[in-house]
């Protein structure tokens, strides 16, 4: 199904049909969705809470939408124990309204990794209806949850200047998993300790990781960083990585049994099998 | 599934602890509670309410101008077609309610309101709805 871009609401309604949908349904749905061939660029930004990641986001999205793109963002926050959620990320952006800009709040609804667990679903509609640009902004997150990484084509990680010191990074592996680092709120503190931390990152993996120094409270060094982002094209393999990825995701972070189903051993374990066949090809039906 | 909810702060109205209040009471409750910020435009508030996909708008008005934003919200509502139930709260003089009632604000909550009772309005909405 292909809601037109300029749909908003047809779009908003599709994507809460998604959240609305029971575990089984919604893994049902990942291992029969047809993933559409990557149209646009679907850039990740991570980080810890308040490190600045939503304007970021506005800040690129305007950038975006001044060079004539369409884009549409995706920014989740956490569900809290009493089932409820603030989603408090759109504070962040003063975008007038425009057919080209589309911004959805999701919870989490207790998937892990600072993720909610249909999140590819959404993504693939938002690439179909024709948006070229997909930001999508995880819940505040620390050193592990690198899920978001295999989702999309760029990762942007935003570090504060008071992110710790070397082995803080050391054992960060959302340092690992991202394309670029954004240090910002460089207006609060002083950023020089954590850029010659940095500086060696990267270099095992051929190329040092680009670091940019930012203030996006008054926009300082945004248009570097858009610049290098900008120039961020389709990951050739996003499709084929990103399906198996998304049934891997959507499998593990499902949490709770779907009605009607009274042997949870029973349940995983064919899912898991048939998931594990399709990912890897092997006949693996244990 | 919880119910969502934008709460929205219109014009140049600064004075936002009562929505983060509202905002805390919602989701302590089981909401998903979409928060716009201050300063925004009736049209951003729209477009929040629409992209958000959320059956519920609450804005606080603290600076006395209801009067002038709130209808200007129910109209592009009306435009699009969106039936949101909508509901206000802040300093709104008792003397303007019914007019905002009679534009389509479902509940004007004014000081003294329990939160309790702010939630209770929503679930019952949403009950009613199902």
């Amino acid at each position: 199904m292909t809601i037109p871009r300029t749909d908003h609401r047809g779009l908003a309604r599709a994507i809460t049909e998604l959240t609305d949908l029971t575990p089984s349904a919604l893994l049902e749905k990942a291992l029969t969705a047809s993933w559409p061939a990557p149209r646009g660029v679907v850039l990740g930004v991570t980080g810890p809470a308040g490190a600045g990641k939503s304007t970021i986001i506005a800040a690129l999205a305007e950038r975006y939408l001044a060079a004539g793109n369409a884009v549409a963002v995706v920014s989740i926050d956490p569900t809290l124990k009493s089932g409820g959620a603030v989603l408090g990320d759109r504070v962040r952006m003063a975008i007038p309204p425009a057919p080209k800009f589309f911004w959805r709040s999701l919870a989490t609804r207790g998937s892990g990794n600072a993720l909610w667990a249909g999140l590819p679903l959404v993504t693939a509609l938002l690439l179909r209806a024709g948006f070229d640009r997909v930001i999508v902004e995880t819940a505040g997150a620390g050193q592990d949850e690198t899920g978001i990484a295999e989702q999309v084509d760029t990762l942007l990680l935003v570090l504060t200047p008071l992110a710790g010191d070397i082995v803080q990074q050391l054992k960060n592996d959302l340092l690992e998993a991202a394309s670029a680092v954004a240090v910002n709120r460089c207006d609060e503190a002083n950023p020089a300790a954590l850029l010659a931390t940095l500086a060696g990152f990267g270099e095992d993996r051929g190329a040092p990781l680009p670091v940019f120094t930012v203030t996006a409270l008054t926009g300082a060094g945004l248009d570097p960083l858009f610049a290098a982002l900008k120039a961020a094209t389709p990951r050739r393999d996003l499709a084929p990585l990103w399906k198996p990825a998304a049934r891997a995701y959507v499998l593990q972070t499902i949490d709770g049994l779907p009605d009607g189903q009274a042997n949870p051993e029973a349940f995983f374990g064919a899912l898991h099998a048939a998931c594990r066949a399709e990912i890897g090809g092997t006949k693996d039906r244990s | 599934m919880p119910i969502r909810v934008v709460i929205a702060k219109v014009g140049l109205d600064g004075h936002d602890r009562g929505a983060h209040v509202i905002v805390r009471a919602l989701r302590d409750a089981g909401m998903e509670i979409v928060y716009t910020g201050i300063r925004q435009t009736p049209e951003m508030v729209v477009a929040a309410v629409e992209q958000e996909d959320a059956p519920f708008l609450g804005i606080s008005s603290l600076s006395g101008s209801h009067l002038h934003h709130i209808p200007r919200v129910i109209e592009l509502l009306k435009e699009k077609k969106l039936d949101t139930i909508v509901f206000a709260g802040g300093i709104i003089p008792a003397a303007d309610v019914a007019a905002l009632e009679k534009l389509g604000v479902k509940r004007v909550f004014s000081p003294g309101t329990t939160t309790t009772e702010v939630v209770e309005f929503i679930n019952g909405l949403a009950a009613a709805r199902t």
